[in-house]
């Protein structure tokens, strides 16, 4: 049982996130990038049978069991670590490393989970390592945003955990949408995967991280979000929708970005959009297919996230405004920029093709015309803000270029070249991934008549960039998303209130000073009584909220 | 825009020459019309139109202009 427990993929990704806390030079740089090194060992180490299981208040404990899927997204989690470690080592920031560690831990362990109660507790870490990401690059307000909106989340997702153990145990198993706490759950779920109308949350915090930092954001917190829901809720017919919404909103809002990291998160959005639209069909090959895409997905967007960071660290700044001529001065970067963007479109001969042909497959077997005609037309549009826009105003068109001051160093280019030849491969070879994900083997991926229509797609898609290039031009600028409703509204409401209130005041100093006197004296005496009332402190909350939740879970496990 | 009327110029070269190949190849269509020849290269073409324009509208809608400094200053 311990010898299992030893095998953890998640084990030394968090002890090696207090090593590199403590430790300096040299040594903090090897254990930065061995422990996620180690945690892919372990991945495949880890035998895939009935995990060690533990009773803790009469709850059935399993921390670690592995199946295809865990496999799947570990190794793709543990590559996105390993990559990401690499590309960060001219990074000197400890605080970040060690988040940065203990956010990919924090994934490993929601992958690897076996009981309910155990994902939870590695879903809130995650929330921790990656708000401490953000906040270590000194965004503060970003961070604590990012935070409350993972709080949020995390209290929906437990309040559904713990109605739901009550009918099943802390077992991990597939649940429908149709009672409270399984609708909860979801909600929870959905939070994390950047669903609506809460979308807006991975677009305000991803690109307030460092250059390297946005590189790990990029990778785990939305895919976990999409393994949970493979998990817990294949076949959610709900989900159909809401993925072709999230795919339609993340390529308007990409189609629109000025900042190329904001646009790559919202990228992020649209692309988790094809994977829940997979789930929610919930065929084996279905939820095979959304497996491939977030592997896939997990690769090409660490890599675009790569080429920005390096933009960001040598020009300062990752506004599509500001950049471009940039291809002589930072030819790998713009290579790594491509090979990403192409891939994200499903260019054929590269891995996005692959998965984005799986996710088609099981579409079209499922007889969904509507979301097949719709992803179909989401893909060309990918192509425009990602295979087209991206490069093109960040590095291709003539312009004079920004100096840049600082070139990517060995290590960030072996990072970007890794991720990109896997892509390369992957899709010249489909059964590389396939032989990973053997529920996607009966895809025709090469074949004539498909990558004919792919490539009809693509090239329509750039003739009408070509056409319409001048509405395609950035301009800097914010666009208005769901977040206006939390981070705008209330200051409108307290805004409008404060006005009503005067007007309220200024009629009322109309009237008598008798009556003057009478409103100072129920004022004087409303004052009196509420004197001691005001906000809790907020260790009184938390220990009121911590003493709820845990009567919840006593009663739920009654 | 000379360069850009050659580059146009290509692209429709190159998608009627894909055009014409997917004329020669078997289709195995999943919904009946998508197994058209040339069928990909029109919905390619209407579906970015569509998707520049629906992001053109919500951009006049959404969209508010800043400069640079502000732009930059948001950020925290």
């Amino acid at each position: 049982m311990a010898e299992t427990l030893l095998l953890a993929p998640w084990l030394p990704l968090i002890v090696g996130s207090l090593l590199v806390a403590v430790l300096r030079g040299r040594v903090q740089d090897i254990v930065f990038v061995a422990t996620p090194a180690l945690a892919l060992i372990l991945v495949w180490s880890l035998p895939q049978t009935a995990g060690p299981d533990f009773n803790w208040l009469g709850l059935t404990l399993t921390p670690v069991v592995s199946d295809s899927t865990a496999r799947l997204f570990g190794t793709a989690f543990a590559l996105a670590a390993i990559g990401g470690a690499i590309f960060a080592l001219p990074q000197r920031s400890s605080a970040e490393r060690a988040a940065a560690l203990l956010y990919a831990g924090a994934a490993q362990g929601v992958i690897f989970a076996g009981d309910l109660v155990t994902l939870f507790l590695f879903w809130e870490v995650m929330a921790i390592g990656s708000a401490l990401v953000i906040f270590s690059n000194g965004a503060s307000r970003a961070g604590l945003r990012y935070a409350l909106m993972h709080a949020f989340g995390g209290v929906l997702f437990f309040a559904g955990i713990a109605a739901s153990i009550g009918s099943g145990g802390t077992a991990i198993r597939p649940f429908a949408a149709d009672s409270i706490g399984s609708l909860l759950m979801l909600a929870g779920i959905l939070v994390n995967a950047g669903a609506p109308p809460v979308s807006a949350w991975v677009a305000d915090a991803y690109p307030r991280a460092s250059w390297s930092g946005a590189v790990f954001l990029s990778a785990f917190t939305t895919k976990a979000a999409i393994a949970v829901l493979i998990r817990l809720f294949p076949g959610e017919a709900a989900l159909i929708p809401v993925g072709l919404i999230m795919a339609v909103y993340g390529m308007i809002y990409a189609l629109l970005e000025n900042d190329i990291r904001r646009m790559l998160s919202y990228s992020i959005v649209g692309q988790v959009g094809f994977m829940v639209v997979a789930i929610g069909i919930g065929t084996p090959l279905a939820l095979a297919a959304a497996g491939a895409h977030a592997f896939v997905h997990i690769l090409y967007k660490g890599l675009l996230m790569m080429a920005a960071g390096t933009v960001l660290r040598a020009t300062g700044t990752a506004r599509l405004t500001a950049l471009g001529g940039l291809a002589r001065s930072m030819p790998f970067a713009t290579c790594a920029m491509i090979v990403g963007g192409l891939s994200l479109s499903a260019m054929p001969l590269t891995a996005g093709f692959v998965s984005k042909s799986a996710i088609m497959q099981a579409l079209a077997d499922d007889h969904d015309a509507v979301a097949w005609f719709a992803l179909t037309a989401i893909s060309a549009g990918s192509m425009l803000y990602a295979g087209l826009r991206l490069p093109w105003f960040a590095m291709l068109r003539p312009s004079t270029p920004r100096p840049a001051t600082l070139q990517a160093t060995p290590a960030m280019k072996l990072a970007m070249g890794g991720a990109g030849l896997i892509l390369l491969a992957i899709g010249a070879a489909p059964g590389l991934l396939m032989r990973f994900v053997p529920g996607i083997e009966s895809v025709a991926v090469l074949t004539s008549d498909h990558i004919l229509f792919q490539l009809q797609l693509l090239v329509g898609a750039s003739i009408c960039f070509v056409l319409f290039l001048r509405l395609l031009v950035p301009h800097a600028g914010t666009t208005v998303d769901t977040d206006w409703l939390w981070r705008c509204l209330p200051q409108l409401l307290v805004k409008a209130g404060s006005a009503l209130s005067r007007q309220v005041l200024a009629a009322l100093s109309l009237k008598s000073r008798v009556d003057t006197r009478k409103i100072q004296a129920i004022s004087e005496a409303w004052v009196q009584r509420t004197m001691h009332a005001g906000n809790w402190r907020t260790g009184d909350i938390a220990l009121v909220a911590t003493a709820l939740l845990g009567i919840c879970l006593l009663i739920a496990a009654m | 825009m000379p360069i850009a009327r050659l580059v146009l110029a290509g692209l429709a070269g190159l998608l009627a020459a894909l055009i014409v190949a997917d004329m020669f190849v078997m289709h195995h269509p999943a919904f009946g019309i998508d197994g058209t020849p040339g069928f990909a290269a029109i919905f390619g073409l209407v579906a970015s139109a569509a998707a520049i324009a629906l992001a053109f509208g919500w951009g006049q809608i959404a969209r508010r202009r800043e400069t640079a400094a502000e732009e930059e200053g948001r950020d925290g």
